[in-house]
């Protein structure tokens, strides 16, 4: 049975786009054929277990990373996590022979996918550095619209269905041994920018007004 | 010009003594300057919990270093991060201080170069300067690099970086020597 490594990389933890996205692609696999590990970072690191999750992560057939960007790039106890395992991997003796095949799924709170680019190239730089077999990354635009609308537009429709099939084209290359070359994809829901833009705004003003804030003092200059 | 420098608390000889250059160097009569040595102790990391922007606009729920630094940052001319290269992407202790810069801007969007990105909370930014030192940098590692400093620029409000590679003490002087013209300027 293969070993699959889900980590889910957002510093919200299950209450996040991140682990939204892990849970969809888990609902592709047939899961009698894999041994799934889930690891939340955030969770690993407050309560002193990050040496389990390394332990995970160096005995897994393939490993998918959920994350958020943050500052078009990856969270920051993230890319703690990932530093620290790569000292992890110079420390100990690897008797594996296999490489794990490495994914990574990225969601931005912009409409672009592209957005996500600088952060899939740190994580596959840190492919090289401690041996994984870099597979390739989705980046998704508009991650806490897909989450957020989850009810009420289905993953089918023509907004979201792009980003369905790359998500469905990962699922199934986890599924498969398929060791030709794929190129890292981009992709977001079908919505003119100029659409997201109002969609957003209204968003963070509903949220402003829960805390009793009008919509001007969200633009208060406190220093 | 006021100067800040934010610069990680260096092991690596080398860039220690790199450091110090720079700090003789920029700390003249002729400019304000400020040094903040940052280890990833002394700041949360951002948690996404989106308070700066709509339970108190502008202001960090921790108030630690991080939020001491959002004042000096939006106050500099010029804001100078010195730091060891992660894969093409900063020092666990410089992203922590990048990840909670965040309140410098409002949730709501602006179109930039047709990308959507956030609007300024302030009138002035900073000019965003990034002194990577890695020994041995792919040259992925420096596209990342570049390329990251760039957008993180856009993001805060700018229209893109300085980003200086040094990999050896020799790699300093034209680095501060570059800096000086462009300040000059």
């Amino acid at each position: 049975m293969k070993k699959l490594c889900l980590i889910n990389g957002s510093p919200r933890g299950d209450n996040s786009c991140s682990k939204y996205l892990l849970n969809f692609i888990k609902q592709q696999l047939d899961e009698s054929t894999f041994n799934i590990q889930e690891i939340n970072v955030i969770k690993a690191q407050r309560k002193n277990k990050i040496h389990e999750a390394y332990e995970e992560l160096s005995n897994a057939d393939s490993i998918l990373m959920s994350l958020p960007l943050y500052v078009d790039n990856i969270p920051s106890h993230l890319l703690e996590f990932l530093v620290e395992y790569e000292k992890y991997c110079n420390e100990i003796i690897d008797e594996k022979n296999t490489k794990p095949r490495f994914y990574a799924i990225i969601n931005n709170g912009f409409i672009e996918g592209t957005q996500n680019i600088n952060a899939v190239n740190v994580l596959q730089n840190f492919a090289e550095k401690v041996d994984f077999n870099w597979r390739f990354a989705i980046g998704i635009g508009a991650g806490e619209f897909m989450r957020g609308s989850a009810d009420f537009v289905k993953w089918k429709s023509r907004l979201k269905i792009d980003v369905y099939n790359k998500l469905v084209q990962l699922a199934d290359d986890i599924e498969s041994n398929d060791m030709q070359c794929v190129d890292n994809v981009y992709t977001n829901p079908a919505m003119l920018k100029i659409l997201f833009m109002f969609v957003g705004a209204q968003h963070w003003y509903k949220a402003a007004k829960k805390n009793q804030l009008e919509k001007k003092q969200l633009y208060y200059k406190p220093y | 010009m006021k100067i800040l420098l934010i610069s990680d608390n260096f092991t690596n000889e080398v860039f220690n003594s790199c450091l110090t250059y720079v700090k003789r160097e920029l700390n003249t009569e002729q400019h304000e300057f400020e040094h903040i040595n940052v280890d990833k102790e002394d700041l949360n990391y951002c948690i996404g919990c989106f308070s700066c922007w709509v339970k108190t606009p502008g202001v960090c729920i921790f108030k630690d270093l991080g939020a001491k630094i959002i004042k000096k940052y939006i106050h500099s001319d010029i804001a100078i991060f010195m730091t060891e290269l992660n894969y093409g992407s900063y020092s666990v202790a410089i992203k922590r201080v990048l990840d909670r810069l965040i309140p410098i801007s409002c949730p709501t969007f602006k179109k930039v170069n047709d990308e959507v990105h956030h609007e300024a909370r302030y009138d002035k930014y900073p000019e965003f300067v990034v002194i990577g030192c890695d020994e041995k940098p792919s040259v992925q590692e420096i596209n990342t690099i570049k390329s990251l400093a760039d957008a993180n620029a856009i993001n805060y409000q700018k229209d893109g970086a300085t980003t200086y590679i040094c990999s050896k003490e020799s790699d300093i002087k034209q680095i501060v020597d570059s800096l000086l013209i462009k300040m000059a300027n």
